[in-house]
């Protein structure tokens, strides 16, 4: 498998193309397996780019999204994955809720 | 503001719901339970899905419905008509359809003998009927359910000798709530959880926002207005014919984080869907039996949460849950609505161990009782309404 690659202007997001998932059952799993460290360096690496992101990511129709920018709207999908753990919990055992993966998820095309 | 925040004002609106303790074995009796299979989910409306499921002819998605130890198949026709049936072949009753959704070109076939049904449940075909004795087709065919459709909600009922409509059924929340655009909100996410635990007792954790400065103090502590920046008061509560609705108003000094609020400026949707029909800036509508939905204010389009809580057994229930945006038209919104789904998300697996949590302490029968505060009175009236259907509980020793 080839690693998706990014566009030159985000290329220091190319350490963390392992958080380039499509689906939430795959970024709560990927959150659940990385160490504070982690969370918090993946953070701020994609936090201050995200409105340049944005923008570059708007160029085209949401629904009409290339193939090649997939990579990095689903790295953006990820910060939010991770974001309540670094904005509010800010630990890895603050959270006191039943165990993410019994929230087994689905996405839009099931029901 | 708008919320007034005098103590006790719901007991003044609805006096004769009283204000005692509620008894919990109607949690945790397997007696109990079973009535409540009769009386309540044999008798009632209850939510299966959304017509926007099956758009075309010929769809169809099935609900297993283990609480009426039924199997449903909801189907649209080849004339544009929505119908349920029983998802039992009239040959030998082996279940018909035994995957959760397709289509279908025209029929429907049973894989044991390919007995063929069209989409409107008559009996088509069947294989070598010359060797079958006097068989009449034409009273053959899949055994119907009463359904209805309410803003894009599909219900059954299972009391085949019913007669109220499900209009009639829904009565001031059909009122309440006729004519919101549902339709032009898209399900993104849906969630099915397996918990051990009662179905009121996962539905009374959800039932009041009493609970959010404390259980959820990392999570949701300041979404509502709260008295003396310390506990939650309700915009308003009403209470229907066996539903009820409680709305809270917005805390104005509610501490967004930085990603929340750099994804609510970078929020440009431009299919600014609103809710008029809300009462307040969160409205919890309790369907009864055992569907909540759910109705969000946001700055730039309202969206729509919805519970389903499907009981297996008397400690253990299947939590679903689904969530609607208008479909996003930019990243920035697709975002948004991502980082609302996952604050909420975090927050409900709050409840779900919670729901656990407290069905084992009823289980115990250390407390045979629990008590609740005004703002907890749609509780009370729930479990008024399940007594007023199933009858009262008998303590056991």
């Amino acid at each position: 498998m080839t690693v998706a690659t990014l566009p030159e202007a985000f290329k220091s997001l190319m350490p963390f193309m392992a958080w380039a998932l499509p689906t939430e059952r795959e970024r709560t799993i990927k959150r659940l397996a990385s160490s504070m460290d982690e969370l918090n360096s993946f953070y701020a690496t994609a936090m201050p780019q995200l409105e340049t992101i944005v923008a570059f990511l708007d160029r085209e129709p949401l629904e009409q999204m290339s193939a090649a920018n997939k990579p990095l709207m689903n790295l953006m999908l990820s910060l939010v994955e991770i974001s309540n753990i670094v904005e509010l919990y800010k630990r890895l055992d603050k959270f006191d809720g039943m165990h993410p993966s019994r929230f087994v998820s689905y996405e839009q095309h099931h029901s | 503001m708008k919320t007034l925040m005098t103590n006790k004002r719901w007991a003044a609106k609805y006096p004769a719901l009283g204000t005692g303790p509620v008894s919990t074995e109607s949690c945790i009796s397997a007696e109990y339970f079973e009535r409540e299979r009769d009386h309540i989910f044999r008798r009632c409306w209850l939510n299966v899905g959304r017509v926007d499921e099956i758009p075309e002819r010929g769809q169809y998605f099935v609900r297993e419905l283990a609480v009426c130890r039924t199997s449903i198949l909801v189907m649209r026709g080849k004339d544009s008509q929505v119908r349920a049936f029983h998802n039992v072949c009239s040959h030998r009753g082996n279940k018909l359809v035994p995957h959760e959704r397709g289509a279908c070109p025209g029929k429907i076939m049973c894989g044991f003998h390919f007995w063929t049904f069209d989409t409107e449940g008559k009996l088509s075909w069947v294989p070598d009927e010359e060797n079958f004795f006097g068989l009449d087709k034409s009273k053959l065919g899949l055994t119907p359910v009463r359904i209805g459709i309410w803003e894009g909600f599909v219900f059954v009922n299972l009391d085949a000798e019913g007669t109220q409509s499900l209009e009639d059924y829904l009565g001031g929340v059909a009122k309440q709530l006729s004519g919101a655009p549902f339709g032009e909100l898209a399900r993104l996410r849906t969630y099915k959880v397996d918990e051990r635990a009662n179905w009121k007792v996962a539905i009374d954790a959800q039932n009041e926002v009493y609970h959010l400065p404390f259980q959820h103090r990392f999570t949701f502590p300041d979404a509502f207005i709260l008295k003396d920046n310390k506990y939650t008061r309700l915009y308003d509560v009403n209470l229907y014919d066996r539903h009820c609705v409680w709305s809270c108003e917005y805390n104005p000094e509610y501490k967004i984080s930085p990603l929340g609020a750099l994804l609510g400026r970078l929020d440009a949707t431009k299919n600014a869907v609103r809710l008029n029909q809300m009462i307040g800036d969160f409205d919890f509508f309790l369907v009864f039996p055992n569907m909540v939905i759910l109705l969000f204010k946001a700055p730039k389009a309202d969206y729509m949460v919805t519970y389903n809580f499907w009981p297996l057994a008397v400690d253990h229930t299947i939590w679903e849950i689904r969530y609607y945006y208008p479909p996003a038209d930019n990243a920035g919104t697709r975002l948004a609505q991502e980082y609302a789904l996952c604050r909420l998300r975090d927050t409900l697996q709050e409840d779900a161990k919670a729901h656990e949590a407290i069905h084992a302490g009823l289980a115990s029968r250390a407390k045979r009782e629990i008590h609740l505060q005004d703002d907890e009175i749609c509780i009370r009236y729930f479990h008024k309404v399940v007594e007023d259907h199933v009858g009262a509980v008998e303590l056991a020793r």
